[in-house]
């Protein structure tokens, strides 16, 4: 049974083929003869191949070669018409004159023409727009990573998302991509976790994101032409939702707030945070219309009382109706598309390969905050949560041949270093207990002490700092009885007093 | 003797034209354009078929099958006589049929609703007809990747050697045979729900 492995596995598929050469072929059928499992196997193969020889096949089409002749035809006859224009001098006089003529008279022809096929597009793209909930029913998770990853999933089986973000240049950008297996390192649990949240706060926490749901899913319209139309003042529910969750972690936490906070913004008062109310407020009309064909920006008009009012409406008889799907197609929203001037000029900057679609964000509407001040604390909240991420202390021991040691708290950025130095060769100097330091950070940081205490380099670097004042407390004792002895010696060595 | 001749019956001299696909080709190129019809009757079947099942989207059949056609016409007079017309009209419908596919899945990125339509529905367990059985194994067939699903279905659905697949593909005869395991492999797997009604 040792024969039997991967390679062999590939022997019987071509000895079922027959596509073996002879000894091969003879050799695989002593070992068949001897192993029912093999049997097995060859079996199952084969009616597989049998399930596939024997898909049926089409009806046959008999008029097939006679409207390929017909096409054949209309290409030749095309092409024979064109072979005339393949003269360039001739072509380039007659299209000339034919267009100075038409300009002549029709000054707004070409113009008329191209924005009409535009609007053309355009209608058909944007009929039947619908929001996002259409489609997607948005969990915390989702949200908290619009927030913290910059990303919304349009299709969770085949893992497609919207990605909104800035590129390495700064320039903002909308994505749609495919997200492969890839998963942030942070997100919801974590930040859960990190947090040391109850179930209590757990839910407090699911429900400040599942309320941004409605309003996430109304700035994401969607139809049955496959069209996503973003539009991009979305960016201030990210931006609100990180400070949303920012306020409650400094009311659940104040310690853990305090530490990933920026200096000089703890002290602002929290409560400026509260913005849930205000990011549907932005008067936003442009959109980002992906399109099979095409991608536009264009002005959509949307009543968001009514689309508020009608997604509730609508998630309500969802729930009744599990499984109707009648249900979502009844659902209509008043999206008005009215001419936008700019769609024409604006150029837009637009990346496509076999996995993302991104539209670089023209500046004149960039994905700007509405908030109020919100600006003024956007830094802060961009330093607070990318310190939140790499929350993380190092403890370092330094000792120097001078005499002095220091320890140190270090992030993981290397950010907001506090040394602690004690200076060995200072007359004030007493020698600190290593337990008295670490009573120290455990008062500093109060609940994260826990964190040191589990810390093994902590611990072994803390040992190595015990063991070196211990070393050093030996040695100046020696030190003070070799003096001793010496001062001894020395008075006992008197000089005689000469008479 | 004169006699005997006058009673013979003069048999007109005819001329025996060949209608092997070589033969059709030459005349093809020779200027005989209505050659053409023929050849397209000969092997329609084999390319719809082809595309079908590489496909799993009747939709397309026709336009893919006229397209193939076309190029066919528009190259047969630079065809080299060196493998079979078949081999050479199987590369230009898996040509086509890959063009097709990249182009749904440049689409895809943006039509984020209608991916999954080829999956297989593993609530429906129980097969009861022959014609839901077929329709399993299509779809099975649609989702494995492009490149193993065409050796397979040139294999089994078509009846090709390895050498002409090799050909047809352009790759070496071993590619082929691994291929043709790893595409079994992954169709057992894709399969395992309905084994009991499928082998």
């Amino acid at each position: 049974m040792k024969w039997y492995n991967q390679n062999s596995k590939e022997q019987l598929s071509s000895y079922i083929d027959n596509e073996l050469p002879k000894h091969e072929k003879d050799f695989l059928e002593d070992k068949l003869f001897a192993s029912p499992k093999l049997r097995d196997e060859v079996g199952d193969l084969q009616k597989l191949k049998e399930r596939l020889s024997s898909l049926k096949r089409l009806p046959e089409d008999e008029f097939f070669a006679a409207r390929l002749m017909e096409k054949i035809k209309g290409e030749k006859k095309s092409a024979s018409l064109l072979s005339f224009v393949k003269k360039p001098a001739v072509v380039f006089g007659v299209v000339s004159i034919s267009l100075m003529g038409i300009l002549k008279f029709y000054p707004g022809l070409f113009p008329d023409f191209l924005s009409e096929q535009k609007t053309n597009i355009i209608d058909f793209y944007t009929q039947n727009l619908k929001p996002f909930v259409y489609v997607a029913d948005l969990n915390s998770e989702d949200i908290f990573n619009f927030a913290f990853n910059n990303n919304l999933p349009l299709n969770k089986e085949d893992r497609q998302m919207l990605q909104l973000d800035r590129d390495s240049n700064g320039n903002q950008f909308v994505e749609v991509n495919y997200a492969g297996s890839s998963t942030s390192a942070f997100n919801l649990p974590v930040f859960v976790k990190s947090l040391k949240l109850n179930n209590d706060q757990k839910l407090t926490v699911d429900s400040i994101l599942l309320s941004y749901s409605d309003d996430i899913a109304s700035h994401i319209l969607v139809n049955e032409k496959n069209t996503v139309a973003v539009n991009p003042s979305i960016w201030n529910y990210h931006n609100a939702i990180r400070s949303d969750l920012l306020s409650y972690a400094a009311s659940v936490n104040k310690e853990f707030s305090n530490k990933i906070m920026p200096a000089g913004f703890r002290e602002k008062n929290v409560s400026s945070m509260r913005v849930m109310s205000k990011p549907g407020e932005s008067d936003q009309e442009t959109y980002f219309v992906f399109s099979p064909d095409t991608i536009f920006t264009q002005k959509l008009h949307v009543n968001k009382d009514d689309l508020k009012n009608q997604i509730h409406k609508f998630k309500t008889e969802i729930r009744q109706h599990t499984g109707e799907l009648n249900k979502l197609k009844r659902f209509k929203i008043d999206v008005k598309v009215f001419p936008d001037e700019f769609t024409s000029s604006r150029r837009m900057k637009v990346f496509i390969d076999s996995n993302i679609c991104r539209v670089q964000i023209p500046q004149d509407i960039a994905m700007e905050s509405y908030l109020p001040n919100f600006d003024s604390i956007n830094s802060a909240l961009d330093e607070a949560f990318d310190q939140l991420r790499n929350f993380h202390f190092d403890m370092r021991v330094e000792t120097s041949e001078k005499g002095s040691a220091s320890v140190s708290t270090d992030k993981k950025k290397r950010k907001n270093v506090q040394k602690f130095e004690f200076k060995i060769g200072d007359e004030n100097f007493v020698m600190p207990n290593p337990d008295s330091l670490a009573n120290f950070f455990r008062f500093y940081f109060q609940d994260s002490s826990k964190t040191f205490k589990s810390n093994d380099r902590m611990n072994q670097d803390m040992e190595v700092f015990k063991k070196e004042m211990e070393k050093f407390k030996k040695e100046m004792e020696k030190m003070k009885k070799e003096f001793q002895k010496e001062f001894q010696k020395n008075s006992e060595k008197k000089d005689p007093i000469e008479i | 003797m004169n006699e005997i001749n006058k009673n013979e019956k003069v048999i007109p001299q005819t001329i025996l034209t060949l209608n092997d696909d070589f033969s059709l080709i030459k005349r093809f190129i020779d200027g005989d354009e209505s050659v053409f019809k023929t050849l397209v009757n000969r092997h329609k079947e084999k390319v719809r078929n082809l595309i079908f099942v590489t496909l799993n989207s009747p939709d397309m059949i026709d336009d893919i099958s006229q397209e193939v056609f076309i190029s066919v016409y528009k190259k047969l007079d630079r065809f080299r006589f060196e493998s079979q017309f078949t081999t050479w009209l199987y590369r230009i419908t898996i040509n086509k049929c890959r063009d097709h596919l990249r182009r749904v899945k440049i689409r895809s990125i943006l039509s984020p609703f209608s991916a999954s339509e080829a999956e297989l529905s593993y609530s429906s367990v129980s097969l009861h007809d022959e014609v839901e059985i077929q329709e399993i194994v299509r779809k099975a067939v649609a989702q494995l990747p492009v490149k193993l699903k065409t050796p397979l279905i040139l294999k089994d659905f078509e009846g090709l050697s390895y050498q002409e697949i090799a050909e047809a593909i352009g790759v070496e005869v071993g590619t082929i045979k691994s291929r043709i395991f790893r595409a079994r492999e992954s169709l057992k797997k894709i399969l395992a729900p309905y084994k009991k009604e499928l082998l």
